[in-house]
């Protein structure tokens, strides 16, 4: 079956142990929540899936092929990465920021091609940004920038996207928007891993959940059977109001001294 | 906006090319002797007078060449050193080079070698910023951050400008003082082929470790992960960068001294005309860095009155207010 798939990935940042034995699933088509509370690995899991660190122990499988037996230019145009806080040290602007995003595609000295320029494109009218193609990158405000780097990643036309906290900075709309876009890339095959702390809209868009806690994982499979009051509480130290509305489950996080 | 405009690449590279001609043929036709430019163009090919072969093809045309070796060369090393450490205050002086090449031309002017031969200076520049390169590289090889290497070159520079104000200090005539600062000062007087044929060789291998770096840059904008998680190979990438830049600068500097500015100024001038993206800007900062240093050489050569007016304070007297209003022009953006 198509997936990236971590196998017992054990991963340490200047000889301080992250992640001790992590395994995790990204099937194609599924939208996967990873949350957990901060500093429980989940970035440090994220660059993992990228072969952005080295292991310590285990292996990262992309469609069942080592990752290690991958060129870094393979790995880059099968999987989109959205990092965290998203950083542009330029003065880009936004087209050529979202153009970015095809560089695994193309061959030394050459143009970008009408396929190429149709990724941006369309990846520019699925994040909503298109009539921001002219702007400066730095000037844009948190939202629109976001909705910019989410642009750039899905430019890549990648089977696999990973996004680290991408509506960590959104109004409540663009929340709602990056999920959607979100969920329309796994409908459409893409095999989704997305970083969140809001509980909320975790329960309503991802079909599996993990939650990582001291860099191991406490509990994983589908959002009603991971977000147990049980495993919130353990977690986050929070328990939750459940109800519904219409078909859509609700939870709002609550502490315990509420 | 980025800038002032934001030209198309290639109108960018068809005018600082036209520049770069431009300021060539002015450069070997003016001077103490002026030259029309049929002479000039049989000059080159030693078809004009023996007189006017000599002042085109052994006077001016090495110090054209050389001239525009360095100033592309700063200019270009310049703009990859700041897409690299992504900080638009980085210039070829950054990693530490420059400092200890200069502290190798005044030890050897120091010692009086430069009676011995008239390439000592060199040789011994030279062999300095080779030393200063293996020390950059001992200690910041290892998976150091932008940060680190900036650290580490500010570092080295510090050590070898302090060795060289040990060596002013203890220096034994006024004479020698004054040798080594007009030396630091910069020039691209007397330069022969021979020199052409020291430095170039550096230059060359500097530039082509260069190759294939300018689509990482670009990547480099929105951070290592992000780059690597489009291919580039990072590590890589900044050791060609940091090697190719210790290699050219190191021989640059040594053959014509400090020349301040254009690794620094030349970059942002493109930058306000065709935007930001850094690896678009390296072939562009080459030419219009050749056109500058060219330029500015001329001036040198114009003005008499003060004896001989060195390069380097050209450049800087030029260069600082340009910076000045490249920064004032596009503070909305460099946030």
């Amino acid at each position: 079956m198509n997936q990236l798939r971590a196998e017992n990935i054990v991963v340490s940042i200047k000889k301080t142990p992250i992640l001790h034995g992590v395994n995790v699933e990204v099937p194609a088509g599924k939208i996967v929540g990873l949350i957990g509370p901060n500093g429980a690995g989940k970035s440090t899991l994220i660059r993992a899936l990228l072969g952005l660190l080295p292991l310590g122990d285990g292996r990262v499988t992309l469609d069942g092929e080592d990752f290690k037996n991958l060129s870094l230019r393979d790995r880059a145009s099968r999987i989109a990465y959205a990092p965290q806080g998203a950083p542009v040290h330029w003065p880009l602007t936004v087209d050529h920021l979202v153009g970015l995003g095809r560089i695994p595609h193309l061959s030394p000295w050459r143009k970008l091609s009408d396929a190429d320029q149709h990724a941006i494109e369309q990846a520019m009218v699925l994040t909503d940004t298109t009539h921001l193609q002219s702007r400066i990158a730095t000037t844009l405000s948190g939202g629109e920038r976001a909705r910019v780097m989410l642009a750039r990643a899905l430019a890549v036309e990648a089977p696999y996207l990973l996004a680290d906290e991408p509506v960590a900075s959104l109004d409540p709309f663009h929340q709602l928007q990056v999920m959607d876009i979100l969920r329309q890339q796994a409908a459409d095959g893409a095999g989704v891993m997305v970083v969140l702390h809001d509980l909320s809209l975790a329960m309503r868009y991802c079909d599996e959940i993990i939650i990582l806690l001291n860099g191991l994982v406490l509990a994983s499979g589908t959002p009603s059977d991971v977000l147990t009051d049980d495993n919130l509480r353990t977690a986050f130290s929070i328990r939750a109001s459940r109800w519904q509305d219409g078909d859509t489950d609700l939870l709002l996080p609550t502490t315990w001294t509420d | 906006m980025t800038g002032l405009m934001n030209l198309p690449k290639s109108v960018i590279i068809i005018i600082c090319l036209a520049l770069a001609l431009g300021t060539s043929w002015m450069s070997l036709s003016l001077g103490t002797v002026s030259l029309t430019s049929a002479e000039v163009w049989r000059g080159l090919w030693g078809q004009a007078d023996p007189a006017i072969n000599i002042i085109v093809q052994e006077l001016r045309l090495p110090r054209l060449i050389l001239g525009l070796m360095a100033g592309a060369t700063l200019a270009i090393m310049g703009a990859a050193l700041q897409g690299l450490l992504r900080n638009p205050l980085a210039d070829p002086g950054v990693i530490g080079i420059s400092a200890s090449a200069s502290l190798g031309a005044v030890i050897a002017i120091y010692f009086g070698w430069t009676a011995v031969s008239a390439y000592a200076v060199p040789v011994m520049a030279m062999s300095m910023a080779g030393v200063a390169t293996l020390i950059l590289f001992a200690l910041a090889m290892r998976d150091s951050s932008a940060l680190t290497l900036i650290l580490t070159g500010i570092g080295i520079s510090s050590l070898a400008t302090a060795f060289i104000s040990l060596v002013m200090n203890i220096a034994p005539t006024p004479g020698s003082v004054q040798d080594m600062v007009m030396w630091m000062l910069g020039s691209l007087e007397n330069r022969t082929i021979t020199d052409l044929w020291m430095a170039g060789p550096f230059v060359l291998a500097g530039w082509l470790m260069l190759i294939g770096t300018s689509r990482g840059l670009d990547a480099l904008s929105l951070g290592e992960d992000a780059a690597h998680s489009l291919g580039i190979n990072v590590t890589r990438m900044r050791w060609q960068i940091i090697l190719g830049s210790a290699l050219s600068v190191g021989a640059i500097v040594s053959v014509c001294g400090g020349i301040g500015f254009v690794g620094l100024v030349v970059p942002h001038m493109i930058r306000s005309f065709m935007g930001s993206a850094p690896g678009r800007i390296l072939l562009p900062s080459a030419l219009l860095g050749g056109a500058i240093l060219v330029g500015a050489d001329m001036v040198t050569r114009a003005v008499t009155d003060f004896g001989s007016l060195r390069l380097g304070v050209v450049t800087a007297i030029i260069g600082a207010p340009v910076f000045l209003l490249i920064v004032y022009r596009t503070r909305d953006s460099m946030r």
